[in-house]
């Protein structure tokens, strides 16, 4: 199997559950695609070379191109501080609720959640893919599930008290 | 049953990924990968290009032919030259013994009394081992070609004696002893041609004055007497001497005869003869104007300094470049008496010359400095030439080069940074 092929292989393969990790880590669907494209388009570009599994690669690629685009978007963003009223329940269902209030967390918090809700590592698994300590990760992801307690209160069964 | 709120929340998760509908990927990517690739690569080999340019660039500016320039122990200058800066010995400087360093461009008395030439063709200083020398402020003369120096030597306990060292050969020749008494050598001065030496001296008692002038090339020295108060003087080639008297007044003396006053009032005293013995350029203070001797019209002549030039400075002359151009001292009485060096000519007319800054003098030695007007180059009618050589050049402070080499090579690589992070 030549590097190309392989390469296509994995983006079939590994493609979809790619896209979705990235829709959880933007909250949007443009996003995600131009997310999951740019780290592929890196994996490609150092395809010979990546000695772990291609899939951890193109993952933590998304992790930290996520947050980077945040920095470089957060200028133009408005203050959390405007998005701290709870969103109107108007949607009843909680999976939109979840994404709506997903969507007011910062891309670390968001990033952090995704890490240890969805992928399910632990915090020192988190903190190690992120580059930060395990207390950072413990830190953000307490204040993540008070914000999103407090943008959703209807959350909070979901959420829990004390996680 | 009940369920932990973590394990609801990973649910709640899984379903919003689940809901997300098929994202399209492009079927380019691996082509866009390896084209990002290669012009990674080639960010890569310009980085490295800038920084060898930059850091090279650095490293010659610092350490190429501007550098040895600025070493004069490297420079050599064919026939030799004035420094355009002249300054004071440090206090490290070795003592020379062998006092043959060669042709000598400057000579002076350092601040820490001791003799120092500036040979000509590398602009390096000698603080020389003079036989005799006293460290109390005595007299050092430099002949206009830079050969010989004079100085009064003081090696025995009582008695005056004048002796030249050849700075080519490092030969010392005695050329003035009077056994009798210790005179107090107020100024020593060379002829234009190098071959009389003047001198004006005065009794311990400051009662008595003399003018002592000697043919070096074939000694018999003399003395004449002099009214009290004569503090300078010049020799002209055929041993005719000018005295300037400190109260004012300006006293002729021809070879073999007494002085008479050929000009009496204050703020003139005597400089250095034309080659030709016609002019004496004079000495004068706090003034903006240059004064002259016409020997032949007994007249004063006057050079007044160009508006916003000059304004009240000491002004020594140092010696003749030709038959009409004069080379003066001019320490700025406003300026901390920082000394410049001043080509100017007895008067003002369509010929007449006036350049300053052709040289700077450290006034710690200002008082004593002596050159060898000879080595100035010819004046070939522009005002852009060179009279003077920078053997060392300005005390260079390198250090915002190499930052700016340093700060140039960083934002080179910020740049391609960028552009790779960009296009990469």
């Amino acid at each position: 199997m030549t590097d190309r092929s392989g390469f296509d292989a994995f983006v079939r393969a590994r493609g979809p559950a790619l896209a979705r990790t990235a829709y959880l880590l933007t909250g949007d669907h443009h996003l995600a695609e131009d997310l999951v494209q740019a780290a592929l388009v890196q994996a490609a570009k150092h395809w010979e070379r990546i000695d772990t599994s291609p899939e951890a690669y193109v993952r933590r690629t998304m992790y930290h191109q996520n947050i980077s685009w945040w920095r470089g978007r957060k200028l133009a963003e408005t203050s959390l501080e405007s998005y701290d009223a709870p969103v109107p329940a108007t949607d009843p269902t909680i999976r939109l609720t979840l994404e709506q209030a997903l969507r007011r967390l910062t891309p670390r918090q968001r990033t952090v959640l995704v890490l240890r809700y969805f992928e399910d590592l632990t915090e020192v698994q988190t903190a190690a893919e992120l580059g930060i300590s395990s207390g950072a990760v413990k830190s953000m992801s307490r204040d993540a599930l008070r914000r999103l307690r407090t943008l959703a209160p209807e959350l909070a069964d979901l959420v829990g008290a004390d996680t | 049953m009940t369920t932990r709120p973590d394990r609801d929340l990973r649910d709640a998760f899984h379903r919003v990924a689940d809901s997300t509908s098929p994202l399209p990927i492009d079927d380019d990517l691996w082509q866009r990968g390896h084209t990002a690739r290669r012009r990674g690569q080639a960010f890569a080999v310009a980085a490295v290009l800038a920084l060898v340019v930059s850091v090279g660039g650095v490293a010659t500016l610092v350490t190429g032919t501007d550098r040895e320039a600025r070493t004069a122990s490297t420079e050599v200058v064919e026939g030799g030259a004035v420094p355009s800066s002249i300054v004071d010995i440090p206090d490290d400087l070795a003592v020379t013994t062998d006092l043959a360093v060669g042709q000598g461009s400057a000579a002076f008395i350092s601040s820490s009394g001791d003799p120092v030439v500036i040979t000509a063709t590398d602009g390096l200083p000698h603080r020389l081992d003079l036989p005799g020398w006293d460290q109390a402020p005595i007299a050092l003369a430099l002949s206009s070609d830079g050969r010989t120096i004079a100085y009064q030597d003081a090696s025995a306990e009582s008695g005056t004696y004048l002796t030249t060292v050849d700075l080519e050969t490092g030969r010392s020749v005695r050329v003035f002893s009077d056994d009798s008494q210790r005179l107090l050598v107020n100024e020593l001065s060379w002829s234009p041609d190098g071959r009389w030496l003047a001198w004006v001296a005065t009794t311990q008692d400051g009662l008595l004055a003399l003018l002592g002038r000697v043919d070096t090339s074939e000694g018999r020295p003399r003395q004449v007497r002099l009214p009290s108060g004569a503090v300078d003087v010049a020799v002209a080639d055929d041993g005719s001497a000018l005295v300037g008297l400190g109260g004012g007044g300006l006293l002729m003396a021809d070879p073999d005869r007494g002085a008479v006053s050929v000009f009496s009032g204050p703020g003139v005293g005597a400089g250095a003869f034309s080659p030709d013995g016609r002019h004496v350029a004079l000495r004068s203070s706090a003034t903006q104007t240059s004064y002259t001797w016409d020997t032949d019209a007994d007249e004063l002549l006057e050079h007044p300094f160009p508006e916003d030039t000059l304004a009240a400075v000491d002004v020594r002359p140092l010696g003749w470049m030709d038959d009409q151009r004069q080379v003066l001292l001019a320490q700025d009485l406003r300026g901390g008496y920082s000394g410049e060096l001043v080509v100017t000519t007895p008067t003002v007319d369509d010929t007449s010359t006036w350049r300053r800054s052709v040289g700077r003098v450290d006034r710690d030695i200002a008082d004593s400095l002596t050159i060898a007007v000879d080595l100035l180059p010819d004046l070939d009618g522009t005002s852009s030439q060179q009279l003077t050589y920078d053997f060392d050049g300005p005390e260079r402070d390198i250090s915002w080069i190499i930052g700016l080499g340093v700060a140039a090579a960083i934002a080179v690589l910020m740049g391609l940074r960028w552009l790779w992070r960009r296009f990469g």
